[in-house]
């Protein structure tokens, strides 16, 4: 039997990649240490949102003129089929999306801050334009500042920016986590709490303003919950994003997790200490068969680099000392995924969801090339692709 | 009126001991109280034994300290206890001096047999030939330092901080009072006399006295470590040196420290140097310290008198108060250089003698025996009905908004943001609350220098589990928290 293929990490590059090894019906382990960044991050995926200092309205363009850049030989044609596949994924996790759109969607951030994104959850708030808005903020909520989000957002983007404050729910206290608040607004008392109040407060705020509500918006009802605000008051709402944990990210990954599995995947947790002609050694000395490796351990951040004390980048897995720019590259059987990659920064970028995506599908593809595999299903001109099941 | 500059442990004991003696006094801050080295020290209280065959005089000043410390402001110790460790290399002949310097210094050592250590420190490594306890303790420097400021108002003296001493005015050679530049813009205060307890500072003050002084500045780093590896402080046995002290402090453990000269106080900054410096002589006596998380690096400046200036106005042989009237300069204008954490508050007292001397003023109150009010510290149970601001030390959003000042001053006065995250997630919160009251762009201004105070000490350690948080603290704060300063 032909052991299956490992992915190593189980943060977005690595559950991608691994869901492209299940649709191209090649047998797929997911090893990890650890639960993977997905809880820190409320799911949003970016393109290229920035431009130097400003927010950027064209990825498409950007990425036309990209240079020095590790995907800037990527052609528009194949960014489309990566978020194609990308979306498609997830509609079939179950994770509902705003469609893909043709400039960087209009966001907000934890701060009320503007942001741009590219693929976003249908729970958080994208238009088209930015307009104005009503923030909501409930006050017993640490992380819920719909006053200071509505200054700033107001004067950033020269819009009107108005706020409705909810108070405590009954039973509430000061220990009361991001999680804890999910799970009272999709209780049936949280639910009825919630609509009750809006109902009663609703009145002094601007009729055609879409309500933002912070994202605690329940952990697996946020559809319901959003929905039934938009019945009871006639008002689009979403959620804008929250400190970690990232209740985004938690839902992502509950769908995405389950679908995987549904799928055949398999999930095994341990710490990977190194890499073998047969697959991996972990928990110090046993071996693991795989066919091939995808290190998907999202650089320094994830743990797949490491700084030594001497300043010595290393691969932590394949313990190699890294010159500077090798780690995009194959060496053997291990190929690498996830967004901190050499000559990348997605903090200052904001293209962390292209370089996921982009080093998975390549990761993919590549893997499956060198071991001379067919996609089971189909494989379009941009290497793994999905037909969709209608 | 006497004005004191610096809001450090020297100049707030000055202050909090001549207001006993009911003379009025401000003191004048350039930064934040404790900013220059009160802050940034490793958090030992001396027992005097690291002194004892080197500085008699300071091991036994530290040890009348010590014992004064734990009486008048027992909320601010932690009576940890210390050991001295002597290893196979260190020199036999030296510990037989030690022992002797403190029986001389009347410092209480007790021998602990290895076994002991070994057993209540794991840390330690094998090679351990002879341990001593010692009545070190952990002293809590910032909540000293909060505390005298308190006192000193509640009994009608003023602490200005962020205002800086511009002109010293005199008439017919005596000080008749100074000029500030500050908070509440520039303004002028009359006064009799001026002590200088600006640290490292010392020397550019004292050029308003028309009598400068000679300090000469150096630079210790210590690297803060996650956890508390050691239950109490860990001294090594040699004549003192670089990477010889281990402190818990609280949570964390400070391990220092270096000595390397510096040109000006400004110089504040652990180099990476020093860092790798401070851990290979850390793994001479903790095997295990490479697998220890560091959190960060600082550097506190020592300000150490020159002497060979002028002797004139010496009190001590380990502190100097100088009288700048009686060596040519403005009467009613002192300095105070040198000394310890530890002895602060002997040498507050002497400066504040030779302050009364001038003013013609008896000592009425003896600060060995006042208590200091302390508030009731950070970490302590806060009940109040308002979320956590920061999860890893537990501070509420009321007990945050209770304290006043910056955000970074905040940070001192309850320790938000000084855990784990190293207020990756609290400086945010904190900062969104601080707008309601400021206004969102003093707010990011006062996040911007909160996140760059921090962000100073991880330059130097940035490797390891600490480089892995440090791009996941970025990812956060600049993916989730939207933290950027771009505009649309």
């Amino acid at each position: 039997m032909t052991p299956p293929v490992l992915v190593i990490g189980r943060g977005p590059a690595g559950m991608l990649a691994a869901s492209l090894f299940c649709l191209a019906g090649v047998a797929v382990d997911l090893v990890a240490d650890g639960a993977g960044t997905l809880p820190l991050w409320s799911g949003a995926w970016h393109f290229r949102s920035y431009d130097g200092a400003r927010l950027l309205d064209d990825p498409w363009q950007w990425w036309a003129d990209a240079e020095g850049h590790p995907y800037a030989a990527w052609s528009s044609q194949q960014w489309r089929e990566g978020w194609q596949t990308l979306s498609q994924v997830w509609r079939l996790a179950g994770i509902p999306t705003h469609p893909l759109p043709s400039r960087n969607w209009w966001t907000v951030s934890a701060a009320g801050t503007p942001d741009r994104a590219f693929l976003v959850p249908a729970w958080q708030y994208a238009v088209p334009a930015a307009e104005p808005v009503c923030l909501v903020g409930f006050e017993g909520l640490a992380d819920s500042l719909a006053d200071v989000q509505a200054v700033r957002y107001s004067r950033r983007c020269n819009l009107r920016a108005e706020v409705l404050a909810l108070p405590s729910p009954p039973g509430w206290d000061g220990t009361w986590s991001t999680v804890r608040w999910a799970s009272y607004l999709e209780s049936e008392p949280g639910g009825a709490w919630l609509l009750e109040e809006l109902t009663r407060r609703l009145a002094g705020v601007s009729d055609e303003l879409p309500l933002l509500f912070p994202q605690v918006m329940g952990i697996r009802r946020v559809a319901d919950i959003l929905g039934a605000i938009t019945r009871s008051t006639g008002r689009r709402a979403y959620e804008v994003p929250a400190p970690p944990p990232a209740l985004g990210g938690i839902r992502i990954q509950e769908q995405w997790t389950r679908w995987l599995l549904r799928n055949g995947a398999r999930f095994r947790s341990g710490h990977v200490d190194g890499i073998t002609e047969d697959g991996v050694t972990w928990h110090h000395t046993q071996s693991l068969n795989g066919a091939a490796v995808v290190n998907a351990t999202g650089g320094v951040l994830g743990g797949g680099l490491a700084i030594r004390r001497d300043g010595s980048l290393w691969e932590t897995v394949a313990a190699r000392r890294l010159g500077g720019s090798s780690a995009l590259g194959q060496d053997g059987r291990v190929v690498t995924a996830g967004r901190q990659l050499p000559g990348c920064d997605p903090d200052r970028h904001g293209d962390g969801g292209a370089v996921n995506l982009a080093s998975a599908v390549e990761a993919v593809r590549g893997t499956l090339q060198r071991l001379g595999w067919q996609p089971a299903r189909s494989a379009g001109e941009g290497g793994v692709g999905i037909v969709e099941s209608h | 009126m006497v004005v004191v500059v610096g809001g450090g442990a020297t100049g707030l004991g000055v202050a909090w001991d001549l207001v006993q003696q009911g003379v009025p006094v401000t003191v004048v801050e350039q930064g934040d109280l404790g900013q220059g080295t009160s802050g940034r020290f490793h958090g030992l209280l001396h027992s005097g034994a690291r002194y004892a065959v080197e500085d008699p005089g300071t091991a036994r000043d530290c040890w009348t300290e010590n014992q004064i410390l734990r009486r008048i402001a027992p909320g601010a110790v932690e009576a940890t206890g210390g050991y001295f460790v002597a290893t196979a290399g260190d020199a036999e002949e030296y510990e037989e001096r030690w022992l002797l310097g403190c029986q001389t210094a009347g410092i209480p050592v007790r021998p602990v047999p290895v076994a002991e250590a070994r057993q209540r420190v794991p840390a330690l490594g094998g090679g351990v030939r002879r341990v001593y306890g010692v009545p070190d303790g952990v002293l809590e420097g910032f909540s000293l330092l909060l505390g005298l400021a308190k006192g000193i108002v509640a009994q009608g003296g003023a602490v200005w901080p962020r205002t800086r001493l511009t002109r010293v005015a005199s008439r017919a050679g005596s000080v008749s009072g100074v000029e500030l530049d500050g908070a509440g813009g520039r303004r002028t205060l009359a006064c009799s006399a001026v002590v200088n307890a600006a640290g490292p500072w010392a020397g550019e003050v004292s050029t308003r006295f028309e009598d400068p002084i000679a300090l000469r500045l150096a630079s210790g780093t210590m690297l803060v470590f996650a956890h508390r590896q050691v239950p109490l402080v860990i001294n090594r046995l040699a004549p003192p040196g670089d990477g010889d002290i281990l402190v818990p402090h609280r949570h964390v453990s400070i391990f220092g420290t270096t000595d390397v000269p510096v040109a000006h106080a400004g110089a504040l900054g652990a180099t990476v140097s020093e860092v790798q410096r401070l851990m290979e002589l850390g793994g001479e006596l903790y095997p295990g310290i490479e697998q220890w998380r560091v959190l960060r690096a600082f550097a506190g400046i020592r300000p150490l008198f020159d002497g060979g200036i002028s002797a004139e106005g010496w009190v001590s042989r380990e502190f100097a108060v100088i009288d700048h009237g009686r060596r040519g300069g403005m009467a009613g204008a002192f300095s105070v250089v040198g000394g310890k954490w530890t002895t602060y508050r002997k040498m507050a007292q002497e400066t504040a003698n030779a302050v009364m001397g001038y003013l013609g003023i008896r000592r009425t109150a003896d600060t060995a025996t006042l208590r200091v009010p302390l508030d009731p510290g950070p970490g302590s149970a806060d009940s109040d009905a308002t979320p956590l601001i920061c999860e890893c030390e537990r501070v509420s959003a009321a007990a945050l908004a209770r304290q006043n000042g910056s955000l970074s001053e905040r940070r001192v006065a309850t320790w938000f943001g000084m855990g784990p995250c190293q207020g990756t997630f609290c400086g945010d919160r904190a900062a969104q609350s601080r707008a309601r009251v400021v206004g969102v762009e003093a707010a990011e201004q006062e996040l911007a220098a909160f996140r760059a105070e921090r962000a100073k000490g991880m330059v130097a350690v940035r490797w390891g589990r600490n480089a892995q948080q440090e791009a996941l603290q970025q990812a956060i704060r600049w993916q989730t928290l939207g933290e950027r300063e771009e505009r649309p």
